[in-house]
């Protein structure tokens, strides 16, 4: 592998009233690669997502990113430590323009207290001036410049799915955690994002995604993690996963 | 001609005390979304606290200082646990939270009089020895810069990357939080400044009306302020403005009209009292099914609606 | 303290009448309808009108209640809610309509019957023993306390045996999944507001019967109504009516513990948050946190 581990899941589970929707499930990320979750629906990959990114406390087990303790963490302080997450559904702040939703997103702003905002206007000026030409630099990155002074409600689902990213980018991220970045996307926007995550893994960010696009999965990922009913069932590169037998019963097994 | 002029005085002070109480609403639920239903709490508790205080010798700065600080006080104890909760939950907690305030002053007599009310206290400019005219110009020119105050501080702040983080709030909080907002911290000094705001315009209110009594806070006065925010639509600090103007001179400067014919029409001035209150009502139900974003509202920017 | 407890049955059971329709409307149209109370109001204004017009008595006026009430919820479904769901209307929006509704409602009964408290026009009744038991009550308070039983046994058997009762506990667990389904929504919408405005005026004669009547009666039971509907887990009509005695009997038996009477609807206010706190799901079921 190419690195330390940076994401350490270790025996984490997380039951509702009775049902285990995740069941001890350990793996670790290590740094700059590219690993994939997926398995059939209700495998419990979201609900490990929201765990791991302590939208849900977990019933049992411990995470550890870049050697950290997570899970006793107030769930704001994670992308503060580098590791941000998407969500399923694009959430963008429809309100407020693209460029405010990319400013917002920075960390560390003396402008977010409200003495800061009050007695200081001429670094939260200089600030605001610094931020506004990173994001501006990013939004060029994902051709989305022209865009910047409309309101975020007003882009398309893939321009979205865009925004969400180079949002994330603005906190510096070490590592970025993607809910079925693919899902409703069009082929064309398919092949620009795997780009863009081939690109920003060479840039030093690593990833975990969920995917229900196998193909893409195959072919972006250097580790693929098997999910069925809760538990972890197959860790591996792609080819040995695609060869595993339990995986092949797994969504065999769920289709029926 | 001079009873004409204190009628106009009048309208224009009662709306710039309503504008401050509103602002702080729009702070609340305009740029946060918290919904708060119980503002009307903060503003009995800036003019009680303030009236009482200045009663009891504090000087009348000191009790005002009191009044707004107790008023946000007050707003962390209902907010601390009841933030948290869907917006259907907060607005039945916070509606609670302002009837009990209300029934606490009406009941105990020993500290606020009760529905008595508190007549005579200590006004401003009292030592300047004003005409009564000379007075409520003076006080007029008091509200104005208090709000011309309070309005200048919002809208530095709604401005500034705090207020981002309050829209932000108001759009998706989970996702606020995803990037790596303390969102629990920013709602709860919304919902203080805000109820502080309130509290001031309490103090405000206190004065316009020279006595204060329990029934000048029932909920109405939320639902009032709710009103005007939607007017002039929310998460616009200048539309508040302009909706308080507008709600007091086209209910006040009608007033007279409206009474003396209604009167004359055999009604008595509790009934014409109660159809104001209706028309209040059928007029929010009106507004939230054409216009939710409000009269000057823009449609992509709507509001009370996601 | 029995006779407190007593009290807060005969409460209880009127606020659990009341309460059901609160707890169904907000389940099966997602509206937090705060002119829910003034409903109650209407259906005891009704009874007076009646009484003082007829002089019938306030039980004989159940039925008349129970039409105004219902008319007048579909009458507000057809002017109001039906344009503001196909508008997808958001909760704040419905529920600052909801109280310009309850404003309006409330004001037009100061119009014609004025803010002053009054009394239905019949013989004092005197408190007598109930079923043996050593408490009083008067024939009145007996009569509310068996209607409302009756009225709830009514709620459930139609909730339990009938296909339109069973719909509407199907809308009311999830509504997304039966709004899709092809029920034929716009009828259990009109049964909803029927039996939601009809009980809540029925419950409101009932509650005229043991107090007096004036414009706020409903809005200050109103609190209790969400305390209940609350603590049972909103939408869960069975735990609406549990919540109902639950919060009666707080909020009567608390005056026997040396809360003064004046801080009654505090007392269950105070439950209902402490209920938030302890039980976010209600004691019955959904999450209140976003």
């Amino acid at each position: 592998m190419t690195g330390e581990a940076l994401l350490d899941v270790r025996a984490v589970s997380r039951q509702f009233e009775g049902f285990w929707a995740v069941r001890g499930v350990s793996f670790t990320v290590p740094q700059h690669q590219i690993a994939g979750l997926i398995g059939p629906n209700g495998a419990g990959k979201t609900t490990l997502f929201n765990v791991v990114t302590r939208y849900l406390p977990p019933s049992g087990g411990e995470i550890y990113f870049a050697g950290t303790r997570l899970d006793t963490l107030p769930t704001y302080s994670a992308p503060g430590l580098g590791l941000v997450r998407t969500f399923q559904i694009s959430r963008v702040f429809s309100r407020m323009t693209v460029l405010e939703n990319m400013l917002f997103a920075a960390p560390g702003q003396v402008g977010e207290g409200l003495l800061g905002a009050l007695l200081a206007p001429r670094r939260v000026a200089r600030q605001e001036k610094e931020l506004r030409e990173r994001a501006m630099d990013l939004l060029r990155y994902f051709r989305l410049d022209h865009m910047a002074q409309n309101y975020a409600g007003a882009l398309s689902g893939g321009q979205r799915k865009l925004l969400e990213m180079a949002r994330a980018l603005m906190l510096n991220p070490r590592m970025l955690l993607l809910d079925e970045p693919m899902a409703g996307v069009n082929p064309a926007l398919k092949e620009q994002l795997l780009d863009y995550i081939l690109d920003l893994r060479s840039k030093g960010i690593t990833f975990l995604l969920i995917e229900h696009d196998i193909d893409m999965i195959m072919r972006i990922c250097d580790r693929i993690l098997v999910m069925a009913q809760g538990e972890l069932i197959a860790d591996g590169t792609p080819d040995q996963v695609r060869r595993d037998p339990r995986v092949i019963d797994a969504y065999l097994g769920a289709s029926q | 001609m001079s009873s004409y002029l204190m009628y106009i005085i009048n309208v224009v002070t009662t709306a710039a005390v309503y504008a401050v109480f509103v602002l702080g609403l729009n702070l609340q639920f305009g740029y946060t979304g918290i919904v708060n239903f119980g503002h009307v709490a903060f503003m009995a508790i800036g003019a009680y606290t303030t009236v009482l205080l200045s009663l009891a010798g504090w000087p009348l700065i000191a009790a005002i200082a009191a009044g707004v600080l107790l008023a946000a006080l007050a707003s962390l104890l209902i907010g601390l646990p009841a933030l948290r909760l869907r917006e259907d939950y907060l607005a039945i907690t916070t509606i609670g939270f302002a009837e009990v305030i209300r029934i606490i002053i009406n009941n105990e007599v020993e500290l606020t009089r009760g529905p008595q009310g508190i007549f005579r206290f200590p006004l401003p400019f009292e030592s300047w020895g004003l005409s009564p005219l000379g007075w409520r110009v003076a006080f007029m020119i008091l509200c104005l810069l208090t709000l011309a105050a309070v309005y200048l501080l919002l809208q530095r702040l709604t401005n500034s990357p705090w207020g981002r983080v309050l829209k932000a709030i108001r759009e998706d909080e989970d996702a606020a939080i995803a990037l790596g907002k303390n969102t629990r911290v920013f709602k709860l000094w919304s919902l203080a400044l805000g109820s502080a705001i309130a509290g001031l315009s309490g103090v405000l209110l206190a004065y316009l009306l020279a006595y204060i009594n329990p029934r000048e806070f029932l909920p109405l006065t939320t639902f009032t302020g709710w009103m005007i925010m939607v007017l002039g639509g929310a998460g616009s600090n200048v539309g508040v403005m302009v909706g308080s103007l507008l709600y007091f001179g086209l209910f006040s400067l009608t007033r007279p009209l409206e009474s003396s014919g209604l009167v004359a029409l055999g009604l008595t001035g509790q009934q014409v009292g109660a159809l104001r209150v209706i028309l209040i009502g059928i007029f929010l139900v009106v507004l939230m099914m054409y216009r939710p974003q409000g009269l000057f509202g823009r449609k992509e920017e709507l509001s009370l609606d996601r | 303290m029995l006779q407190y407890v007593a009290n807060g049955i005969v409460v209880g059971a009127i606020i659990a009448v009341a309460a059901i329709g609160l707890t169904l409307v907000y389940s099966i149209l997602r509206l937090t309808n705060f002119a829910h109370g003034d409903f109650v109001t209407l259906g005891a204004y009704t009874a007076l009108f009646i009484n003082l017009g007829l002089g019938w008595r306030p039980a004989a006026a159940l039925p008349v209640a129970f039409v105004v009430g219902a008319a007048l919820a579909i009458l507000l479904e057809l002017l109001v809610w039906r344009k503001m769901r196909q508008m997808r209307a958001s909760m704040v929006a419905l529920i600052v309509a909801s109280i310009g509704v309850a404003l309006a409602l409330r004001n037009l009964l100061v119009f014609f019957y004025g803010p002053s408290p009054q009394n239905f026009q019949q013989p004092v009744q005197r408190a007598t023993p109930f079923l043996g038991l050593p408490v009083t009550m008067t024939a009145d308070q007996q009569f509310a306390l068996v209607a409302s039983v009756v009225l709830v046994l009514a709620v459930h058997a139609l909730l339990r045996y009938t296909t339109l009762g069973k719909t509407m506990r199907a809308l009311s667990d999830n509504t997304d999944l039966a709004w899709v389904s092809g029920i034929d929504v716009d009828r259990v919408v009109t049964w909803t507001w029927i039996i939601g405005g009809g009980l809540a005026a029925v419950g409101g004669v009932l509650y005229g019967m043991t107090r007096p009547l004036y414009p706020e009666l409903g809005w200050h039971l109103l609190l209790p109504l969400f305390a209940a509907i609350i603590l049972g887990g909103i939408g869960h009509p069975y735990g609406a009516i549990a919540g109902g005695f639950l919060i009666g009997i707080v909020q009567e038996v608390s005056v026997y513990f040396g809360v003064p009477v004046e801080y009654k609807i505090a007392v269950g206010f105070v439950a209902m948050i402490v209920a938030l706190l302890l039980f976010p799901r209600g004691l019955f079921g959904e999450a209140s946190y976003r």
